[in-house]
């Protein structure tokens, strides 16, 4: 359970940075995680990591409402940046809200299947994390 | 005694016969030939020729002497004379001279004869023969002579010293139908004597087509045809005329008969009526059931316009009036059709009536589409008078023709004054360029019609607003004879859109205030509860003393994030909840004055400037607490989002309009990016600066009451330069 070499959380929420931790410390997944409070600070990083050329992550698990930058802003800001050469991350959204309206944008980016509902569980995870 | 009995024979001697001595004196005479020449003698015995006859004309004066001088002999068939007096004398005559026993001349003796009449018959003859062009011919079949006049040969234009034979006769003749109808006739006559008379075509000698009568006789000796003759004639022209006349007759027939157009004659002096065939037609009877034409006609027509027709026609034959008229026939099957009929009445030298010649056609149709037009007609000004549409007829020129009750009501003109103007001078000025323009289109021909909306000046001066629809109409020439206008009357309508769409803003911004409230609800109330369920159920499974004690102090900072959420959402709903009358006139300048003075601590620790533009006696319309509340928020985020770069300044001024009071803030700090974040600006819990005392709760809460106040919150920033936050207020009531 460990092909995947970098995973992001975005979430300005401590506390489900830690269910999403505990989580994943249940797998026995071993990634090397990284974790972000909004959507701008994990741009910012990206984008040292794609000047510098290292490793950028393969999976995103990112809240939609954040503070500074959220969920679906950071995502457009992403798909800018991102390096034409390599493969795009996957992206699961990550959310509280039970409003129609996030499912609806959700499909505008093509995102509709990669939709978690919090709190997200280990059981949740793992479908995702194989 | 031998000559006296010879004078005495010669007396009676059936033609004129005169015997002339050597001096020319008559010796002997018959008495035919002093009636015919010398009627006024009783005697000529011993007289001179030519003192007896004074006329004789030269030549016969010198053929006299010639003859007796020679003794010769001279002989004429007929020689013509025309005399100094212009009289016309055809003479015939025999001349010998005669020798006494000793062999010598004797005298003369003269046969003359008058054949002036059967000269000048065959002369006319022969001239009518030329002008007739009729030509003669005869075959003499014992001998097979044949034998052509000159004008025969013309006709064939061969030359006249032509010598045809029976063969190259008929082969003149076209090939086909032509020449086998004359070999028959040929045939036929020489077999048992039928004479013929028939027209056919020949090809001339030079290659011309050409129509001749040709007429033919045979004579029989004994049971045997031995001769043929007959005459041949050119009626080529004749012919020509005859098969274009019969052409042009046929196709008036055609014509007639297509146009369903009956002709009749009325000889009026023999009472007799004559109909084509046609006429039958149009009356819907057949011939063969009537004895006469009159009594077919007399059944066919209506019972209500026999006596008119009778009477017309006498009219006509008196001359009072030509007939021209209009009547009803009724077919057997009981339809009603009609006729429309004229004729030409024609008088002889007296001016009495002898014929009558005219035509017959049936108008059903026309008739029938008069009566649907008027129909049609009276049910558009039906129509035209009682729509609750505006209708009117107008000219090209722009004036009112016709304006219906409608109109008038809706433009609120009597009739009368209306008809005065034109559509121009009571149309809105913005709307009449387009009206005039599509109706310049209209006539051009490149639209047919036009449908618009526009305003009209109602006479009190008020706005109409209507639809306007546009048609021309145009006669059969295309010819634009005026335009249909309809005018409806669409102002209550439009009233009534304004009022409907007021009432949709409010209703859609309660709507959104509404849908805001759910969204917060939905989301920031449920991630709470989200985490609680989460941490609950950790610590339910959780072994480790250590890690409970981690998660027990998670879950207690999680209730107080709950808290804390709903006592915001809860002084939303309080702002929201009966604000309008806790409304006061509140001081502007204090009540900033006041918050300024709260604020000041920062203020100082900012190093910031704030400065107040505003009248000291401007009253606003507003819930004191809310103004309060507004004016730190405003201030407070002026001061904390200030640019490191600078000092903060924050200038707050008013101004006032005819509606409200407008407050603005307006810093120099960080700025916000609207094209971003506009839409999320006054959110809840929407931040949008790295700062971390920011909770995204202050400008939710400012929208809310500015909004709880009947007022409205405004923006506009630049990064980097600062931003300017307006707040329309309402004015107090005075």
């Amino acid at each position: 359970m460990n092909n995947l070499k970098k995973t992001c959380i975005v979430d300005d929420d401590a506390i489900a940075v830690f269910g999403l931790k505990r989580a994943m410390q249940a797998l026995e997944f071993s990634s090397e995680l990284l974790v972000y409070e909004n959507g701008l600070d994990a741009i910012e990083s990206f984008q040292e990591m794609i000047d510098e050329d290292t490793t950028l992550p393969s999976l995103i698990l990112i809240d939609i409402n954040m503070p500074v930058m959220g969920g679906w802003d950071f995502i457009s800001e992403m798909r800018e940046i991102w390096p034409k050469d390599k493969e795009e991350p996957t992206v699961y959204m990550m959310t509280s809200s039970l409003s129609p309206m996030d499912i609806e944008t959700a499909k505008t980016f093509k995102l509709e299947n990669n939709y978690l509902i919090k709190p997200i569980y280990a059981e949740a995870l793992q479908a995702i994390l194989v | 005694m031998q000559t006296l009995s010879i004078t005495s024979l010669i007396k009676d001697s059936p033609s004129a016969v005169a015997i002339l001595d050597t001096q020319l004196r008559f010796a002997g005479n018959s008495r035919v030939w002093l009636n015919d020449f010398c009627p006024d003698h009783e005697s000529i015995l011993g007289k001179n020729y030519f003192d007896v006859i004074p006329h004789t004309p030269e030549k016969l004066k010198s053929i006299l002497c010639e003859c007796l001088e020679n003794g010769s002999r001279n002989l004429s068939e007929g020689e013509k004379f025309i005399f100094p007096s212009g009289k016309i004398q055809w003479l015939k005559w025999k001349i010998n001279a005669w020798t006494n026993s000793d062999e010598e001349i004797g005298g003369l003796i003269v046969l003359l004869e008058d054949v002036t009449k059967t000269k000048r018959l065959e002369e006319l003859y022969q001239k009518a023969e030329r002008v007739a062009r009729i030509g003669g011919w005869e075959v003499d079949m014992t001998t097979n002579f044949i034998y052509w006049t000159d004008i025969t040969k013309d006709i064939h234009e061969v030359p006249r010293d032509f010598k045809p034979d029976l063969e190259t006769g008929i082969n003149f003749y076209k090939k086909g139908e032509h020449r086998e109808k004359i070999t028959n006739l040929i045939t036929n006559a020489i077999a048992d004597g039928t004479p013929w008379d028939t027209e056919l075509i020949i090809v001339t000698k030079k290659g011309n087509e050409v129509w001749v009568r040709a007429k033919g006789e045979v004579e029989f000796l004994d049971g045997k045809c031995v001769r043929l003759f007959g005459t041949f004639q050119d009626i080529d022209e004749k012919k020509k005329t005859e098969l274009k006349f019969l052409e042009a007759t046929q196709r008036l027939e055609i014509a007639t008969r297509g146009a369903n157009v009956g002709i009749w004659d009325f000889d009026i002096v023999n009472n007799q009526l004559f109909w084509d065939d046609n006429m039958y037609l149009l009356y819907g009877i057949d011939k063969k059931d009537f004895n006469g034409v009159y009594e077919a006609w007399q059944s066919g027509l209506h019972p209500g316009d026999k006596i008119r027709g009778e009477k017309e026609i006498a009219m006509a034959i008196s001359g009072e009036k030509e007939f021209d008229t209009e009547f009803r026939v009724v077919w057997p099957n009981g339809e009603t059709r009609y006729i429309k009929a004229t004729a030409v009445t024609q008088r002889n030298a007296d001016g009495k009536a002898i014929k009558m010649t005219g035509t017959n056609w049936d108008i059903t149709e026309l008739k029938n589409t008069q009566m649907m037009l008027s129909k049609s007609q009276e049910s558009f000004f039906g129509a035209f008078e009682n729509s609750d549409t505006g209708m009117a007829i107008v000219s090209i020129n722009g004036k009112w023709i016709k304006v219906n009750q409608s109109l008038c009501s809706s433009l609120g003109y009597k009739e009368k004054e209306l008809l005065k103007l034109t559509f121009q001078q009571i149309t809105h000025p913005e709307d009449l360029q387009n009206d005039i323009e599509l109706l310049n289109q209209t006539i051009a021909g490149e639209i047919p019609s036009y449908r618009m909306g526009k305003r009209y000046f109602h006479k009190d001066g008020s706005i109409i607003h209507g639809i306007l629809t546009v048609t021309a109409v145009r006669n059969i020439n295309g010819k634009i004879l005026h335009f249909i206008s309809q005018v409806t009357d669409i102002t209550p309508q439009i009233e009534n859109e304004k009022k409907l769409t007021r009432l949709v803003d409010i209703t859609s911004e309660q709507n959104e205030s509404l849908l805001n409230f759910a969204h917060i609800v939905s989301h920031n109330l449920r991630s709470h509860s989200s985490n609680l369920a989460m941490l609950t159920k950790f610590l339910v499974k959780e072994e480790s003393d250590e890690e409970r004690q981690n998660l027990l102090g998670m879950l207690s900072g999680a209730s107080d994030s709950l808290n804390e959420t709903i006592l915001h959402l809860n002084e939303v709903v309080q702002v929201k909840v009966g604000a309008l009358e806790k409304m006061k006139s509140i001081n502007l300048y204090d009540s900033i004055k006041n918050v300024k003075k709260n604020l000041n601590l920062i203020i100082q620790e900012k190093n910031a400037v704030c400065e107040i533009n505003i009248p000291k006696n401007l009253m606003v319309s507003a819930i004191p607490a809310y103004l309060d509340s507004i004016v730190l928020n405003l201030l407070s985020n002026g001061i904390k989002y200030s640019s490191p770069d600078r000092k903060p300044l924050i200038q707050i001024s008013s101004e006032v309009n005819e509606e409200n009071i407008i407050l603005s803030f307006k810093d120099n700090g960080l700025g916000i990016d609207l094209n971003k974040h506009r839409e999320k600006l006054f959110g809840m819990y929407k931040t949008f600066h790295r700062n971390k005392d920011a909770k995204g709760i202050g400008l939710f809460i400012t929208k809310n009451q500015i909004e709880a106040m009947s007022g409205k919150i405004e923006v506009e920033s630049t990064v980097g330069v600062g931003s300017t936050f307006k707040l329309h207020f309402k004015k107090p009531l005075t």
